[in-house]
């Protein structure tokens, strides 16, 4: 058999209703400690990535300032860098003044010169060491050169006795201003018939 | 306290049967072989000194009884028994039976109003249809309440701080507990007598359906009061002699009943209760011929005995002397293997007394 409920339907309805409210209340009372519980602890999480998150900004501050000392000294060094290499291609120069005093002392008699020509020709602006500087605020590539000054020395003169310059490149050794005297060359003077010969010597220094 | 806190889905709510003289409620848990009552609880409404009824509210006398320590949750199903509810068996056209439920509810509660003796509104009624049977037999039986007293029976109950959600009447509940103790067969015919404190009331059932519903007679507390005018004793004094020595068995063949029946004591109560005895013992004979007029081809043969009365000791012998029928007090069943229904250590009142509050939450 079914139940059957004698309660008036108006009243069930009342009784369903305070029932449901009840429910209702008892489940806020139950949901709001827990809502509160998460609440705090999204706050307190909050606060802790906060925090994390400050001490992440002080770490990244600090990494910025090292890094900004560091680009500093970076700039600093390459500055110094570029004093030194010029300094040392200041150091490399020739002395031609020198050679030429030393270059004149040297030079026999019955002996004079037609040509004096460093090798290469040029300083070894174009043929040179490149150095890479790296990148520029912009991001361009920065390219040194390095230039050097032209080690050999192409000699060539005239004179009446062949033997002068032998002489003339014995002198050229006994100087000390050259590395090595790598080639000479001497020959009569084509076609001519005053006697005089040409020569050629080739020096490092 | 195991048992107590099982779970939801297996104990049942707070049956609660508020009475005139008191109040009792039950619980019940289930489980695979039945039932089990776990917790009862009973209290008596209070006497002075001098023997009168001290006005004590149901309410207070409900959170005295429905304690936490013994009861789970706060859901109850009361049971309202006569004279609070009349039972109408009606016979209604079969057209009528044909229209839907809630225009059948209508008509059932005009006619219920009608022999209350009250407008529409002054009647919460209910039906359910009866077994089919003879032609021109009722076929539903309607029931009926005042509001007044349903709302006073709500109100206590919410004094308890208990939420009531159903108020049924006692013979559901009663067809629902005997159905579980006696296990009739769908097309038996069987009865519940509920001798209780104001009227002793008939249910008689088809299967497990309530097919007729009676008051049969007056309650305990006439026999109480015949008890004491005849004994010249008080009411207190009259309740303990007939709850000690009973009414004598007639006929009575076991060592037992020929200890009443020399008991000169219950002979003298008997004395006093002939007339009351008599009077209910004819009107349940009326009501079981207009049972078996309605259902003429099923047997009448069994009776379950319920209520205070019931455990007046040889009511149901004498009973069974004078109906000719099987009548047994519930209590007895609970000895039957066939039986669904078992109480815990903890349940100390006689089922008897229980019955309605157990009835209530039983569930099919």
């Amino acid at each position: 058999m079914d139940r059957v409920n004698l309660i008036p339907v108006s009243e069930r309805e009342a009784r369903a209703a305070r029932r449901r409210a009840r429910k209702w209340v008892i489940a806020l009372f139950c949901t709001f400690p827990l809502m509160m519980g998460s609440f705090l602890f999204c706050v307190y999480q909050a606060g802790v990535a906060d925090d994390a998150a400050a001490e992440n900004q002080q770490v990244i501050q600090s990494i910025q300032a090292s890094r900004a000392v560091l680009k500093e000294l970076r700039s600093q060094v390459r500055h110094w860098d570029s004093r030194i290499r010029r300094a040392r291609r200041m150091r490399d120069k020739r002395r031609w003044s020198a050679l030429v005093t030393r270059l004149v002392d040297a030079i026999p008699t019955g002996v004079w010169l037609t040509s004096l020509a460093s090798q290469p020709a040029a300083p070894g602006g174009m043929g040179g060491v490149r150095v890479d500087m790296g990148e520029t605020k912009d991001g361009k590539k920065v390219k040194e050169f390095d230039v050097e000054a032209p080690r050999g020395l192409v000699v060539k003169g005239g004179c009446v006795d062949p033997a002068a310059p032998l002489r003339f490149v014995a002198a050229l050794k006994q100087s000390g201003m050259f590395a090595s005297i790598g080639h000479e060359h001497v020959q009569q003077s084509g076609g001519s018939a005053d006697g005089t010969f040409q020569f050629e010597i080739h020096c490092n220094w | 306290m195991l048992i107590t806190r099982r779970s939801k889905k297996c104990r049942t709510p707070i049956g609660l049967d508020v009475g005139a003289k008191g109040v009792r409620a039950a619980q019940l848990t289930r489980n695979a072989d039945g039932w089990t009552v776990f917790a009862v609880g009973a209290c008596e409404r209070g006497r002075s000194p001098s023997g009168d009824v001290v006005p004590q509210a149901s309410g207070q006398l409900l959170r005295m009884v429905t304690t936490p320590d013994r009861f789970c949750g706060r859901d109850a199903i009361a049971v309202m028994s006569g004279p609070d509810v009349e039972y109408f068996a009606l016979q209604l056209p079969e057209g009528v039976l044909k229209s839907g439920d809630e225009k059948l509810h209508q008509i059932v509660g005009a006619e219920v109003a009608r022999l209350m003796g009250s407008d529409g509104n002054g009647v919460v009624s209910h039906f359910w249809r009866s077994p089919a049977g003879k032609p021109l037999s009722p076929n539903v039986v309607g029931i009926g309440a005042t509001p007044d007293k349903v709302r006073a029976l709500l109100a206590s109950i919410d004094d308890a701080r208990l939420s009531c959600l159903v108020v049924e009447p006692a013979a559901l509940a009663l067809s629902r507990l005997g159905s579980l103790l006696c296990n009739p067969g769908e097309n038996e015919l069987w009865g519940l007598l509920d001798l209780g404190a104001r009227q002793a009331r008939l249910v008689l059932c088809l299967g497990n359906a309530p097919v007729l519903g009676r008051p049969v007679g007056s309650g305990v507390d006439d026999w109480v009061r015949r008890v004491s005018e005849m004994l010249e004793v008080s009411e207190k004094s009259a309740v303990v002699h007939l709850r000690e020595h009973g009414v004598a068995a007639p006929g009575g063949r076991d060592a037992g009943e020929r200890h009443a029946r020399r008991d000169s004591l219950a002979g003298l109560i008997t004395g006093a209760l002939r007339c009351p005895l008599r009077s209910m013992i004819s009107e349940m004979q009326r009501s079981v011929s207009y049972a078996k007029q309605c259902y003429p081809d099923r047997d009448f043969r069994r009776l379950v005995a319920v209520g205070r009365g019931s455990v007046v000791p040889n009511v149901s012998s004498y009973l069974r002397y004078a109906l000719g029928l099987e009548v047994r007090r519930a209590s007895d069943f609970l000895c039957d293997d066939r039986c669904r229904l078992s109480c815990s250590t903890a349940c100390v009142q006689p089922l008897e007394l229980i019955a309605l509050a157990v009835g209530a939450v039983l569930s099919t």
